[in-house]
């Protein structure tokens, strides 16, 4: 079974949802206009993807908040930023000046906050949407080079579905880039799938 | 509410702060950690309300997220630098601590009911050792940054003290060469003329004296620059910029210059303009313009041709000695102006020279706020180049 580009779309629309809440969520917590966006979905092969982040993250130290599930659908969902825009971001929530290379333990400690607000509102609404309950590990943060960021999840070494996409946030003035990733264990892809199916069957969006 | 309370005891004993709520926010456990870190009694916080009793969590930042748990939703992180206060707590100098809060929901075996979970973590600790290893680390780069200012005044100071000693050497080998051997040969004639006055005739006398003539101009002149030098190295030239024009300044250099040069059947002539002010020591730029016209005459053949010009170049003005003598190869042309590179060559008519004169150049040119350089090549001529400031209102 594999996704098509009518499942694309519908999970593009649900993370679409999920970023939309996520934005509201932001907002009341910075007092600030965010404004999230996440352009295109994409499907990355598992043996492709160290590749393909390697090319835009050459040797950089990297801050990754991820969140791991489990239930009817098994897998996780990251969220990577460089060490500037996870510093960009964590100003732009606690005004405090900082500087680029001085991103600590405290900071990483708010960047798990925010990212786990984006994490939870877009797997929350692909599992509201599906009607799917689901059990959350803990976020976890991570730092480390793609290589060191990749293999600190296990689950990513395993056959599945993984979907990958750009994530912007605009911060009043700020701009900052992240990316998202969305890993479903091979063993829940039918589930996955038929749930999607199931979801365009009833109507999709329009009766919910 | 006791018998419930009781099944989570065990989380007493843990070095985290513990809370747990039912879906409707009411307390029903409040471990033994966060009674130490609040002040606030278990038995006077179970059965309350959690909005009640804080009043700040009954906003939406709060209640939206942690509903979403209770029902099901993923786990939501506090962290400290957004939230200092989710449950308020201070240390004993009344500092608050900083304290990480994680909610997270748990399907109770016993009752089947979903209650969340809020573990608290004190960041307190944290806090203060990362600020700690941050003012080690910025005293570590002030340090690294003092040590390169020492370094760098270090080398500096070095570079001075050599140039120091290459100036003593080169006045102790000026002292030693250039004034001892014409000094010497003066003396020897002296005393043969002296000895012997009775045997000489007359024109055999004006035969001695002759050569003895032109070498004492070439000894006063090299006094007179080392003179100059001397005082420059001790800073006792005070320079006196004043406006002069320099056209006539270079006519005047010129024509004193002009036997020294019809001597050797060559052309000494200039171009210049009606008018050229400028603005500089006067007395420096007559010394620089007296030893580059010297030495165009010295390295320039019987019959060669010399050219002295100056015009005004962007803010200053450009004066070019050019002759079409010896010329110089490169090595050559990097030796001179450097005061710790020993560097003579005799004349075309076996001047003798310190190298001296050009060094003193550099450094009354760039006294004055201009540049000194050459053009040369071996066999075809050389050409020197220096700048000076123009007067602004010319």
């Amino acid at each position: 079974m594999e996704l098509t580009v009518e499942h694309l779309d519908v999970i593009q629309e649900m993370i679409n949802i999920g970023v939309g809440n996520a934005a509201n969520l932001l907002n009341s917590l910075s007092g600030k206009h965010v404004k999230l966006s996440v352009p295109e979905v994409r499907i990355i092969k598992l043996g492709q993807l160290l590749d393909f982040f390697s090319s835009y993250y050459i040797s950089q130290n990297l801050s990754s908040v991820t969140l791991t599930f489990s239930g009817p659908l098994s897998g996780s969902t990251k969220l990577i930023f460089s060490t500037e825009a996870a510093t960009k971001l964590v100003v732009a929530f606690t005004n405090e000046d900082q500087d680029e290379l001085d991103f600590d333990e405290i900071q990483a400690e708010t960047l798990s906050e925010i990212g786990n607000i984006v994490l939870n509102s877009l797997i929350g609404s692909i599992s509201n949407l599906l009607n799917i309950n689901l059990n959350y590990s803990i976020p976890l943060y991570t730092t480390g080079t793609i290589d060191q960021i990749l293999s600190s999840n296990t689950v990513l070494r395993e056959n599945g579905i993984l979907l990958f996409a750009k994530t912007h946030f605009s911060i009043e003035t700020l701009e900052i880039e992240g990316d998202f990733i969305l890993f479903i264990d091979m063993s829940s892809v039918p589930e996955f799938i038929n749930s999607l199916n199931h979801f365009i069957e009833i109507g999709g969006f329009f009766t919910k | 509410m006791e018998q419930l309370s009781n099944q989570f005891n065990l989380l007493d004993a843990i070095p985290l702060g513990i809370c747990i709520i039912d879906k409707t926010f009411k307390i029903i456990f409040w471990n033994k950690q966060l009674e130490i870190w609040t002040n606030i009694n278990s038995q006077n916080i179970v059965g309350k309300n959690l909005l009640e009793a804080f009043p700040h969590l009954n906003s939406p930042k709060y209640t939206i997220p942690i509903s979403s748990d209770l029902y099901g939703g993923p786990p939501v992180i506090f962290s400290t630098q957004l939230h200092k206060n989710f449950f308020p707590s201070y240390l004993p100098n009344m500092k608050p601590r900083l304290l990480h809060t994680t909610v997270s929901h748990y399907k109770c075996f016993i009752d089947n009911e979903t209650y969340g979970i809020i573990s608290v973590e004190d960041y307190t600790y944290l806090s203060y050792r990362v600020q700690e290893h941050k003012k080690m680390r910025d005293q570590a780069l002030d340090e690294i940054e003092r040590r390169k200012k020492v370094e760098e005044e270090l080398r500096k100071s070095e570079q001075q003290l050599r140039e120091l000693n290459a100036t003593k050497d080169k006045f102790f080998s000026i002292i030693a060469h250039d004034l001892k051997n014409p000094i010497g040969a003066f003396k020897n004639v002296l005393e043969l003329l002296y000895e012997n006055f009775q045997d000489f005739s007359k024109e055999e006398i004006l035969e001695f004296i002759e050569p003895l003539k032109d070498s004492s101009n070439q000894l006063f002149a090299l006094l007179e620059n080392l003179l100059l030098w001397a005082r420059a190295q001790t800073g006792k030239i005070q320079l006196e910029p004043v406006e002069f024009n320099l056209t006539d300044l270079i006519k005047s250099n010129v024509s004193l210059l002009k036997l020294q040069a019809d001597n050797k059947q060559i052309d000494l002539s200039y171009q210049l303009p009606e008018r050229l002010m400028v603005f500089a020591d006067f007395n420096t730029i007559n010394t620089i313009l007296r030893n580059l016209i010297n030495n165009a005459i010295k390295f320039t053949p019987n019959g060669g041709k010399i050219i002295v010009s100056a015009k005004s170049q962007d803010e200053n003005a450009l004066v070019t000695v050019e002759d079409n003598g010896i010329g110089m190869n490169e090595e050559t042309q990097k030796k001179l102006f450097r005061i710790d590179v020993h560097h003579t060559t005799l004349g075309t008519a076996q001047e003798k020279g310190t190298g001296l004169g050009l060094i003193l150049c550099k450094e009354f040119v760039q006294a004055n706020g201009g540049r000194i350089w050459v053009e040369s090549k071996e066999g075809k001529g050389s050409k020197f180049f220096f700048t000076i400031p123009l007067a602004n209102n010319i």
